[in-house]
């Protein structure tokens, strides 16, 4: 199984809000095991799935609004509920929400619904690991996951709505 | 702040700008900072003594301050700038005014003993580096942290990340 728990993001807000979407397939491995006859999508990987959108909501938002890079690391999980099973075929979509943001950390409130359906929310805090006095890791590595995440972004931003736009963000920074 | 600020009067200021808000709040704001502190650490309230550093006696880590910070600001509805306590204590000095080689100088000490009452002074004294001072902290220097941002805050000040996002840019 691949870790990148998000199929689309389609839409983030700059300080404000992302919506994402998952549609975990009967093909994913773990339903294999959990459970065997009964898939059901482990509650840790909605805790995932939504720590990578709120991760991407906070990288956009200090982008637009700082004009910096940073990698969003999860630090806390609150509150962490599961409501229903998401079963394989489930569009699982998530809305992160911006509670708090400071130089080195973001928090988010984040509702994952099926349908109409609320089947989980959770709080959460994501550090920022950014070059210089915040960082933990060598920069060689930060200087590779940036171009990683930048690479899985544009797959994943593909037609999504962006507020403020993405090339406002790359004209600035060129 | 202009760097042409006298570091004592600007201490002082804030010294008395939390004293003058805890003079009618203190037993609501040290409360609330206690409730906070004991969620964030996973203690009972009676735990959170008003001695007890929150490194030290209390195992807090540096992402634990991060969540703290932010309960805060939610609770009282304040904004706590950027650097937080930290860069209230060093305010207008320079880094060379403010420690040589990690330990911190006379000026720096005598900042912390007026930004933090709370702490006994025999442990500020020479020989403290930048590193020790997080594990001076207890629920009280966070309750004189609140407590200066209330008395700072203007009226309207709205509260919310926007409000941040805003001010990080500025």
């Amino acid at each position: 199984m691949r870790y990148l728990l998000l199929d689309r993001i389609l839409e983030i807000e700059a300080g404000a809000f992302a919506v994402g979407v998952k549609t975990p397939a009967m093909s994913e491995d773990y339903f294999a095991d959990h459970f065997p006859g009964f898939p059901v999508m482990p509650g840790v990987l909605l805790v995932e799935a939504m720590a990578q959108l709120s991760g991407r909501l906070l990288a956009y938002t200090v982008l637009a609004t700082e004009r910096r890079q940073v990698l969003p690391v999860l630090l806390t999980v609150q509150n962490a509920r599961f409501r229903h099973f998401v079963r394989p075929g489930d569009r699982v979509v998530l809305r992160s929400k911006l509670l708090a943001l400071n130089e080195n950390a973001g928090r988010c409130q984040v509702i994952a619904q099926v349908g109409e359906q609320t089947v989980a929310t959770a709080e959460m805090m994501l550090g920022f690991d950014a070059a210089g006095e915040s960082g933990v890791l060598p920069d060689a590595i930060r200087e590779h996951l940036f171009s990683w995440a930048n690479r899985v972004n544009r797959a994943l931003l593909e037609g999504a709505k962006l507020t403020p736009p993405l090339e406002a963000l790359e004209a600035a920074a060129c | 702040m202009s760097s042409m600020t006298n570091s004592a009067e600007e201490v002082m200021k804030i010294r008395q700008t939390a004293d003058r808000v805890l003079a009618t709040r203190e037993d609501e704001i040290v409360t609330k900072v206690r409730q906070a502190v004991a969620e964030v650490l996973g203690r009972e309230e009676e735990e959170i003594q008003p001695s007890a550093s929150l490194i030290k006696d209390l195992n807090a880590e540096s992402l634990d301050f991060l969540d703290l910070l932010f309960r805060l600001e939610s609770a009282f509805g304040i904004k706590i700038p950027r650097g937080g306590i930290q860069r209230a204590t060093q305010g207008s000095l320079t880094d060379a005014e403010f420690q040589q080689n990690g330990i911190l100088t006379e000026a720096a000490l005598d900042r912390l003993r007026i930004l933090m009452p709370e702490v006994d002074p025999a442990r500020l004294q020479p020989g403290l580096t930048v590193r020790d001072i997080p594990s001076l902290f207890t629920s009280i220097t966070f309750a004189r942290l609140v407590a200066w941002r209330i008395g700072e805050q203007p009226a309207d000040a709205p509260n919310a990340a926007g409000a941040a996002a805003a001010e990080n840019k500025a």
